[in-house]
């Protein structure tokens, strides 16, 4: 990963609290009052049900939603909220703590700016109020106690691709504490994607791990994977993200050696699928569990939490990794 | 980059037209198995939830099934090596060479039974497609053992293949919308429709049963192995 600037997200050497904390109690803990562009209850998503066709789903930055659960003395598994661009305005119905990692964002509380990115005890009938994020694209939100939802397959989160989880958060909505016991903060050595990000995606690399079908490009194509930058399009959400390359967009696509189509076959959030045109689309949590395109490179997951800050128009690189697991990539039985 | 030099096929289709039977890493925690055909593929599935269903196999949390691949899902990002080599071991000799008899391990899972109404949309116009009556169209849907063969486009929606296949076009033009439970066929397959969405194939009936539901354990009702028979039910 890049080295991180200055930068509040930075929060290596937090003291732990010694505060003993109270349970709070489940129930209403905050009125929408605005959504803002897409607001989310999320979770870390799921590590089974892939064979039933669920998405992994769960926040896109996790290390930042366990970071603002470890802030407010949640389990890092309690549900919060993953806002896209910030946006939210929220009356407190209940005393809490909240705190807002990822992408760096003001936060006004009763019109006080706050700083982002610490443990907010905020009191019944605060108005809380989240500006957009001066870098990177999503703000984290933990919520003393987590937020309840209905659990499918270990995660509640929502995939609104998929209709599975708890409809986008609308104007008027209460969200419900899910009560879980919370504990004194904690201090945590995280590394953070908005932090990767900030100041601009210049000289961003992700590290690409071998794809199962990387064999299916040619050593040319595999080697300008790597070469050249690509910039974000437009064109992602938390499916996908489709890559274009940032010198002749028109023209840069990845060559295939194997030119038959490929049957569909199993994908993983960081999966690089290289369609007929040539030009990438990395999944994200909410992919579709088989894809029928080679997948030339998986991200390494270290990295994917940048996915999920980046934004278009940024650019990025791939470097290879190779797995330590791994001592021979391929076995062929017959 | 992780390729061990030489070991690489140019064409990993194979001019042969025998594709390989092998193994690759899928990023850091799941090996894609390769069968190189849907036969062998189905005897694996067979094989591996056999030994899922009888606690062999601790480390693997999750089975996707594709066309010709089975990926499975491990525990532990460190484990891909030591699990492929397992896996090479587990897999026998006669999957491999696709010579096991296709259903020698059928019956680990349960069956499901999905009562359906006949009266889709395009139920006259598939039975004209088929040169069959409607009624017999319905009697060759109700009378055969489906096997689902693999799980995809949307959570709980099941490819299943029948006994005595036939094939069935897809509408020419999608519909935006087809509503939850509706029972349909296209290619070879036939399929249940877990929750409403625009598809392309054609509905020959309906289903009152939820074929996922979020509120039941497990949500869905299928995944590659598990066998269905349809029965007719009055509206």
């Amino acid at each position: 990963m890049n080295p991180l600037p200055v930068d509040p997200c930075h929060v290596d050497s937090l003291p732990v609290d010694p505060r003993p904390v109270d349970p709070l109690p489940a129930g209403p803990v905050l009125r929408v009052l605005e959504p803002g562009p897409l607001c989310l209850l999320q979770d870390l998503g799921r590590r089974t049900g892939l064979g039933m066709g669920l998405p992994r789903a769960g926040a896109l930055d996790r290390a930042s939603l366990r970071l603002a659960n470890r802030l407010v003395g949640n389990p890092e598994t309690a549900a919060g909220l993953e806002l896209l661009g910030g946006g939210l305005v929220v009356q407190v119905m209940a005393d809490t703590v909240l705190a807002f990692c990822g992408a760096p964002a003001p936060v006004l509380v009763d019109g006080r700016p706050e700083p982002s990115h610490t443990a907010l005890p905020v009191r019944a009938g605060a108005q809380v109020r989240v500006g957009r994020p001066s870098h990177g694209l999503r703000v984290l939100l933990g919520v003393a106690g987590g937020l309840a939802g209905d659990l499918l397959v270990g995660s509640v989160s929502s995939s609104p691709t998929a209709g599975l989880g708890r409809a986008p958060v609308r104007t008027g909505d209460v969200l419900d504490s899910a009560g879980l016991p919370t504990g004194p903060w904690t201090a945590t050595d995280l590394g953070l994607a908005a932090a990767a990000v900030g100041g601009g995606s210049d000289g961003l690399v992700l590290g690409v791990f071998a794809g199962p079908r990387d064999d299916w490009f040619t050593p040319a194509a595999r080697a300008l994977f790597v070469a050249t930058p690509w910039l974000v399009s437009p064109e992602c959400d938390r499916v996908g993200m489709r890559l274009q390359a940032r010198h002749h967009p028109a023209r840069v696509g990845l060559e295939r050696l194997v030119t038959g189509e490929l049957p569909s076959e199993a994908v993983i959030p960081g999966s690089v699928q290289v369609p007929p045109d040539g030009r990438p689309v990395v999944f994200l949590a909410d992919h579709p569990t088989t894809g029928g395109y080679p997948v030339i490179g998986v991200v390494d997951p270290a990295d994917l939490d940048v996915l999920g800050q980046v934004r278009p128009g940024d650019e990025l690189r791939f470097e290879w990794r190779i797995n330590p697991g791994l001592t021979k990539c391929r076995r062929v039985l017959l | 980059m992780t390729s061990v030099p030489g070991e690489w096929t140019d064409d990993p289709v194979g001019g042969s037209g025998i594709r390989p039977f092998e193994l690759r890493p899928l990023g850091g925690s799941a090996v894609l198995v390769d069968c190189g055909s849907p036969v062998r593929r189905r005897q694996l599935v067979a094989l591996l939830e056999a030994e899922l269903v009888g606690g062999r196999l601790p480390d693997v949390i999750d089975l996707v099934v594709g066309v010709q691949t089975v990926a499975v899902f491990l525990t532990s990002p460190v484990e891909v090596s030591a699990a492929m080599a397992a896996l090479t071991s587990l897999i026998p000799r006669s999957v491999v060479t696709g010579s096991t008899v296709p259903g020698a391990v059928a019956g680990v899972t349960s069956d499901v039974v999905v009562p359906v109404v006949y009266d889709g949309d395009d139920l006259v116009e598939v039975a004209d497609l088929l040169g069959l009556g409607v009624r017999d169209l319905v009697d060759w849907h109700t009378s055969q053992v489906w096997t689902c063969d693999l799980v995809g486009f949307l959570p709980g929606f099941g490819y299943l293949v029948g006994e005595h296949p036939r094939s069935v076009p897809r509408r020419t033009a999608p519909r935006t919308r087809i509503p939850a439970g509706s029972v349909a066929l296209a290619g070879e397959w036939s399929g249940v429709y877990p929750g409403a969405s625009p598809g392309g194939w054609q509905v020959i009936g309906r289903t009152a049963l939820a074929m996922f539901d979020p509120h039941r354990q497990p949500p869905a009702l299928l995944h590659a192995g598990v066998r269905v028979r349809f029965v007719e039910v009055s509206a």
